[in-house]
């Protein structure tokens, strides 16, 4: 596979002169001394007494502020100390992230009473330890200063007993005249919540509640009750399934339980000698999913023709098992092959599939269901019995209480952690509707676009302050508990209900009788419901055994679901929308770490894009960042392209979650509001629209996009092979490692080989696990103080990351192609280029990279003081006092990892905007509150010197510091980076390579390790494991 | 010794400069000794660790357990607890072991002097210490045996008497080093003046003929000379901005007033309370920390008046007791940002006694920065002092060729630099 060429960007593929400026002038920030020279202020005639003068008030300044005294700290103990804290020793307390359907099982780490850090609970049988970014981030929402303080009436602020007393008096007057109470919130995982709804509801009766979720998965809920009589969201166990068919379902990156699926995807995915298995991945979609770029075999579709592929699959597994087909399923040649495979395979694995269908649509998930079916899957791949809880949303409900509210029959409405003004499509239509409700509270965390339309707001408590419960799946119970004080003067969702019921309990409280009525008799380990409670909070999870499944019976009607979905296919362009993988549905929009966090796929921050298909981009000489309208209906919206490698063709895709502008100073006015393109259709909303009309308007944006920064400049960096060629040869995609393992056996300077006597810090990340999400780069920034630099600094190239995730396009099947290399000096890949035909059919590899601690490292014999050198334990470390900023090292680093702080990002103390970036997200950072959340063991950067991964060198000195303490050896896996313990595919093993029973020495003895730029002899202490796809023969 | 030679000269020209001689070096003397005195105590505590009683290890228990409430049994003084001074002749053994392990057990079972003690102390029950075997206690009896037979040592630490003592004949040695060379170079001059004068007066006998003696301002400002004093001046004042700069943010000898007169003198020097019982994170935690107010109240519960202050600085702790305020002390020892330190890592891993860096802490009234804390002082340290190396189970599976070389004799200790001590990013991450 030596022969294949990987690329970023398209301007790489291309070579565009743009693309090589930039490329060659990396490092280069030239000053503006033309500019100064050429100045008024240079040619003025007194430019020498204004220089004198100048010159004089800097000594002058310098003088004053060099004679400052050294600043009196003080020490300030407690007046009685808490017994659980030790200044200085972190406490972990295991807690679950659960915001509408988001959920993760969760351990807070906090510092002398502040929470600073998330990682996951290996002790739940859901999550297994894993994080996704927007987890990783929630830490910094915490101490957003956009969140509320204090209640308020309209914009007016008011004491809680008077919001109180006001509102019962509402309340109490519509029960009296038996008015319609309507409570809209989110999925709400909480069992506690769902019982204090109930009661609510009989406490003042005529009370509905009604669940809204913008990205809603409304159609498996109805498709399931038509199906088989029970409207959940069934348990998917990705883990059984050998073959699987996913038709938009983003499960690794958006789709029901990310996390969940991750880890189950991938215990599939890890191939071994002993387990050369893997499963066997077809996606269909229209937009470049982060699903579907680890799919083995992706079939670009468009929106349109999903239904018809969807019945030639039901109508191919029917004939398999003798059914009569049903009418239509008439797709393309490409499909066609791609589904022939699918289908035969998956008759091959009975029981051990599983097809899956992002789509909203109940028609599509009823078929999916009878393909299920026909294939055995329900009670193996599909569990009915042991549901989920997860995406509540049933669209119906919620256009059902736009039309009473329009009507003015809703007497009093409270909405609970969601923003329908915002995310749903006729926002605005809901904000009107607003205004003839009697009595509107909003318990809203901030005041945001729903929230400031309503009368009362009475703001609910960061989840990290909030007492809690989950039931995320049946009889998997989860708890929240606070660990943090409330920051601002809010009040926890359910304590308002409370209060407004004339309760006498608090929510905290209420949780605990309701364990005690209704989880700890379904136990019998623990005898005293006290000794069961405490247990519960300390591990966090209290799990009961799965339920057996029971046999089921399709009742569905695929006929009719056929005949609603078939021959639809559009010819025009088409629009789908689809789910962020960071920033969600949108609600952490003012979260600076997950604005900055690249895209998996497009790599664009702070941005809403259009991603177009690279044939229309030609034919409209597009480029990205040009600006295109696209129309749908009434609604106009002008947005910059990203040419999108995969999509397909005459399809643009939009993702939601951006586009706020009522969420805080980061957020605000950042991106395009997308959620107006979604419109109803039936009783379930629809994320993809076959009428739209697109145009380039000829305006160009300049997009912060970092695909092509760092690049490798068409060296070889990647390399993968497939699963029957693995099996062959366990080596193989890994041929040239022998001949660079005796690259450089003689050396010139035998002296400068490192010995290391004690640890040896190595690690290796499994490409075959990697799925890119990019839930390792937010743990970094939190972890390590990583700053975050603004759009403008990331369009020239500033970005701070310590770890990317390198996205690499391939063309599928391209094996004869000539590398890269042997032509990077002619600009462009000229007929190479044109020979391209098929921009549909791509493949992606996703490669984290980060510093690769060289034991040649190249950054190292290039510093002139010494500020970068190496450790006996194999860390290339960096030394920021000694950093004069020359920028040599950067220059020298063939990975280019390394980072410079060219403005002070972070602290700026004494000037608070003093930053080049004036945007606001910047200067959320600099805030003091905020930076409440930086880690106190790692220096905070300041301008002018270099920065890069240290391997979490405070984590591996913790470790080491534990184990002298304990008077014990280090133990495997102690020592953990935070990339590694945020990871939820498991991808990166990290430990002491001198040790040979270790997990790391053990990858290390792999076939399929192998080093980038091993050819270079700069001896990385990063392995990576080769690519294996398992992609014969799937179309 | 050259470290030694450049230190003295600074001092010397401290002196010229300040005419305040500098006790830098004193102190490091003086910690010096105390550190051979301690480490003496500890060998002679690990000699007799064997042995199932003894009074060493009576005294490391009685320091650790008992001193926060008991005074030394050398007094008579009452404290939280009674003075122990000859209650081992009071009380049987039997009675004061099982006082000692469970004293509600022996409360409840009716004994009469348990009960007589409880009531007397106004119903403050003692801390049990179930986890003492019978040796331990009998080791605690013997101590207190053996020390209620000495005489109290009053007022200043024995260590710090013995300290001041060193320090002034070493002043005189010097004052009279000085006087001799002072002497000795007057002399010189004048057995030189005479010594030319007389040849002078020879010369003139007979009959050479002699240059006109010169002024002695014109003979001493030769243009050579004068370059030589430029010269000196020029690299003196070089060096002394060097040091100086060097010496820019540090703060050696930093001595704030702080809101409390809390002396360590007579905390941790008469009363010999155990560094760790108020300071506990220096063995779990990054920071040693302040204790908080009420670690304090603990004893001060029962002592209302110190010896020095009378109630007036006492008073302070009642006040932020009953008004929630926690009192606001001044950091003595403050390092940079950039600078990551532990103290778990050194007092617990690698067993460094606090004195080292803090230097005679139980001496002083008022803290102040003893060590420069500069990153010459740590790396010296890191280089010179031998780690916890074979005594830590952790170092076991690691460093193999240390560990063959340490058993060949080929080296007799590992230092904290061999192991890679003196790293960046073993304090700056």
């Amino acid at each position: 596979m030596e022969n294949k060429s990987y690329w970023k960007g398209l301007a790489e593929l291309e070579e565009t002169p743009e693309f090589i400026h930039e490329r060659d002038k990396e490092f280069a920030q030239e000053l503006p001394i033309e500019e100064i020279f050429n100045s008024n202020f240079v040619q003025k005639p007194r430019a020498r007494r204004d220089f004198l003068k100048m010159l004089g008030f800097s000594v002058t300044a310098a003088t004053v502020a060099a004679s400052c005294k050294i600043p009196v700290h003080q020490a300030i103990p407690y007046v009685i100390k808490p017994e659980e804290i030790v200044p200085g020793l972190a406490n972990y307390y295991a807690s679950t992230y659960i915001d509408g359907s988001d959920y993760c099982s969760i351990l807070v780490k906090t510092r002398d009473g502040r929470p600073i850090k998330i990682e996951g609970n290996s002790n739940s049988s859901i999550t297994k330890g894993g994080t996704n970014a927007r987890t990783q981030a929630s830490i910094l929402s915490l101490y957003d200063k956009a969140r509320s303080n204090g209640a308020k009436q309209g914009d007016k602020p008011v004491e809680w007993a008077a919001i109180d007393s006001d509102i019962k008096n509402q309340l109490a007057a519509i029960k009296t005249k038996g008015g319609n109470i309507r409570i809209l919130s989110s999925t709400v995982l909480s069992p506690s919540t769902k019982n204090l709804i109930a009661d609510f509801g009989t406490y003042y009766g005529n009370t509905k509640h009604i669940v809204f979720e913008p990205m809603s998965n409304a159609g498996i809920l109805s498709a399931n009750e038509k199906s088989f009589g029970k409207r959940v969201i069934p348990g998917y166990n990705f883990d059984k399934a050998r073959v699987i068919v996913s038709f938009a379902a983003d499960f690794l990156g958006s789709w029901i339980s990310p996390i969940e699926f991750t880890k189950q995807y991938v215990a599939n995915r890890k191939v071994s000698k002993e387990k050369a298995e893997m499963s066997r991945h077809y996606q269909f979609e229209s937009n470049v999913s982060l699903t579907g770029s680890n799919a083995d075999k992706r079939i670009a579709i468009k929106p349109s023709e999903e239904g018809d592929d969807i019945i030639a699959l039901y109508n191919l597994v029917a004939g398999f098992a003798g059914k009569t087909g049903i009418s239509g399923g008439k797709v393309s040649e490409k499909a066609a092959k791609s589904l022939n495979k699918a289908a035969a395979e998956m008759w091959a694995n009975k029981g051990a599939s599983l097809v899956v269908s992002g789509t909203n649509d109940t028609n599509s998930q009823i078929l999916v269901n009878a393909i299920n079916d026909i294939l055995g899957n329900y009670g193996n791949t599909i569990d009915l019995d042991n549901y989920s809880n997860v995406a509540q949303g049933y669209d119906k409900d919620f256009s059902d209480l736009l039309s009473e509210m329009e009507a003015g029959s809703v007497d009093a409405l409270i909405i609970y952690n969601t923003n329908p003004v915002y995310s749903f499509s006729k926002g605005n239509k809901f904000g009107e509707a607003l205004k003839k409700v009697g009595l509107s509270v909003s318990l809203n965390e901030r005041n945001d676009e729903t929230t400031s339309l309503v009368k009362y707001h009475c703001p609910d408590h960061h989840y990290l302050e909030s007492w809690n419960d989950a039931e995320v799946k049946l009889g998997k119970y989860s708890l929240s508990q606070p660990c943090i004080n409330p920051i601002f003067d809010t009040r926890q969702a359910g304590d308002s209900l409370l209060k407004w019921m004339d309760s006498a309990d608090d929510y905290a409280t209420l949780i605990k009788k309701n364990w005690e009525k209704y989880v700890f008799p379904t136990q019998s380990q623990e005898i005293s419901f006290q000794s069961f409670w405490d247990n519960c909070v300390r591990v966090g999870i209290y799990e009961k055994p799965s339920t057996a499944t029971s046999a089921i019976a399709f009742a569905g009607d695929v006929n009719s679901a056929a005949s609603a979905i078939s021959g639809k296919k559009a010819e025009g362009m088409e629009l789908v929308i689809y789910e962020s993988v960071g920033l969600g549905n949108g609600k952490y929009a003012n979260n600076p770490w997950l604005l900055e966090n690249p895209d998996p796929i497009t790599k664009v921050v702070w941005d809403t894009v259009a991603m177009v298909p690279v044939p229309y981009a030609k034919e409209n000489n597009l480029v990205d960042g040009d600006m295109i309208e696209v129309s749908a209906g009434d609604f106009k919206l002008e947005l910059p392209v990203v040419l999108q490698p995969g999509i397909a063709n005459n399809t643009i895709a939009v993702s939601v979650g951006l586009g706020r502008e009522k969420v805080g100073r980061a957020g605000n006015g950042v991106g395009k509001n997308v959620y107006p393109f979604v419109s109803m259709s039936g009783e379930t909303m629809s994320y993809s629209n076959s009428k739209v009309s697109v145009k380039p308007t000829g305006n160009k944006y300049e997009l912060a996009i970092t695909q092509t920064h760092g690049t490798f400049e068409g060296r070889n960096v990647i390399q993968e092979t497939t699963l029957s060629e693995y099996k062959k040869n366990p080596k193989a995609g890994n041929e040239s490692i022998e001949e660079y393992e005796h690259l450089n056996d003689v050396t010139l300077y035998p002296q400068d080989i490192h010995q290391y006597n004690g640890l040896r810090w190595g690690m290796n990340i499994d490409l075959n696990s990697c799925i890119g999400c990019g839930a390792c780069q937010v743990a970094c920034s939190t972890e390590n103080n990583v700053p975050v630099v603004g759009k403008d600094e990331v369009r020239r190239v500033h970005e701070m990351h310590w770890i990317r995730i390198d996205r690499y396009y391939s063309f599928a099947g391209d094996k004869e192609r000539i590398t890269k290399e042997s032509h990077s000096n002619a600009v462009g890949l000229g007929n190479q280029y044109d020979d391209v035909k098929d921009w549909e059919d791509i493949e992606v590899v996703h490669q984290p990279m980060l510093c690769q601690h060289c034991e040649n490292a190249p950054c190292e014999n290039v510093c002139p003081v010494a500020a970068t050198n190496h450790s006996s334990e194999g860390l290339n470390q960096m030394t920021y006092n000694r950093c004069i900023g020359t920028r040599y090292c950067a220059n020298n680093c063939p990975y280019k990892v390394r980072r410079f702080n060219w403005f002070d990002y972070t602290t700026s103390d004494s000037f608070p905007w003093n930053t080049y970036d004036k945007s606001e997200g910047v200067a959320m950072m600099i805030d003091d509150l905020t930076r409440m959340v930086l880690n106190p063991d790692v220096t905070v950067r300041s301008r002018g010197v270099i920065e890069k991964c240290s391997f979490c060198v405070q984590k591996l000195q913790d470790a080491k510091l534990n184990a002298k303490k304990l008077d014990r050896p280090l133990v495997d896996g102690e020592a953990r980076t935070a990339c590694q313990s945020a990871c939820p595919a498991d991808a990166i093993v990290f430990g002491d390579v001198n040790n040979k029973e270790t997990a790391v020495s053990k990858t290390r003895e792999d076939e399929r390790n192998y080093y980038v730029l091993a050819e270079l002899h700069v001896k990385p202490s990063i392995g990576y494991m080769v690519k294996v796809r398992n992609n014969e023969n799937m179309a | 010794m050259p470290v030694y030679f450049c230190h003295h000269s600074k001092k010397i020209a401290r002196m010229i400069l300040y005419f305040k001689p500098s006790r830098i070096g004193e102190f490091t003397k003086g910690s010096a000794r105390l550190l051979l005195l301690l480490s003496f105590l500890f060998s002679f505590s690990i000699s007799n660790s064997n042995a199932a009683v003894s009074v060493a290890d009576g005294q490391k228990l009685f320091a650790n357990n008992c001193r926060s409430c008991h005074t030394t049994p050398d007094k008579d003084q009452v404290l939280v607890g009674p003075s122990l001074k000859n209650v081992d002749k009071k009380r049987s053994e039997t009675w004061l072991i099982s006082w000692i392990r469970n004293n509600y057990a022996l409360r409840a079972s009716g004994d009469k002097d348990a009960i007589a003690i409880y009531e007397e102390y106004k119903k403050a029950s003692m801390t049990q210490f179930l986890s003492f075997s019978d040796d331990d206690i009998k080791s605690i009896i013997a101590y207190i045996n053996d020390a209620s037979n000495k005489v109290p040592v009053v007022a200043s630490a024995p260590a710090g008497g013995v300290i001041s003592a060193t320090e002034e004949s070493a002043d005189n040695y010097t004052g009279i080093l000085w006087v001799v060379v002072v002497t000795l170079a007057g002399l010189s001059f004048l057995i030189f003046r005479i010594n030319n004068n007389l040849r002078r007066y020879a010369g003139e006998k007979e009959g050479e003929e002699i240059p006109e003696e010169r002024p002695f301002f014109k003979a001493i400002f030769t243009k050579g000379n004068v370059a030589l004093m430029l010269f000196i001046c020029v690299m003196y004042l070089g060096f002394w901005m060097v040091d100086a700069a060097q010496g820019l943010g540090r703060s050696r000898d930093y001595q704030p007033i702080q809101p409390i007169k809390f002396s360590h003198k007579i905390h941790a020097g008469q009363n010999q309370i155990n560094c760790l019982y108020c300071h506990a994170g220096a063995e779990k935690s990054k920071t040693a920390s302040i204790p908080s107010v009420n670690v304090c109240m603990n004893c001060h519960k029962a002592i209302k008046e110190g010896p020095i202050t009378g109630t007036e600085e006492i008073s302070k702790i009642y006040a932020a007791y009953d008004n929630n305020q926690p009192i606001k002390w001044i950091k003595v020892h403050n390092l940079p940002d950039h600078v990551y330190f532990n103290h778990s890592q050194h007092v617990k891993a690698g067993q460094v006694a606090c004195q080292t860096c803090h230097g005679p802490i139980e001496t002083m009234d008022e803290v102040k920065q003893f060590a420069s804390l500069s990153m010459g002082w740590c790396i010296n340290c890191h280089r010179t002092t031998g780690a916890q190396f074979e005594q830590n189970k952790y170092y076991e599976p690691l460093f193999s060729k240390l560990h063959e070389e340490l058993k060949t004799g080929k080296i007799t200790q590992v230092t904290e630099g061999d192991l890679g001590g003196t790293e960046c990013q073993k304090c700056h991450y």
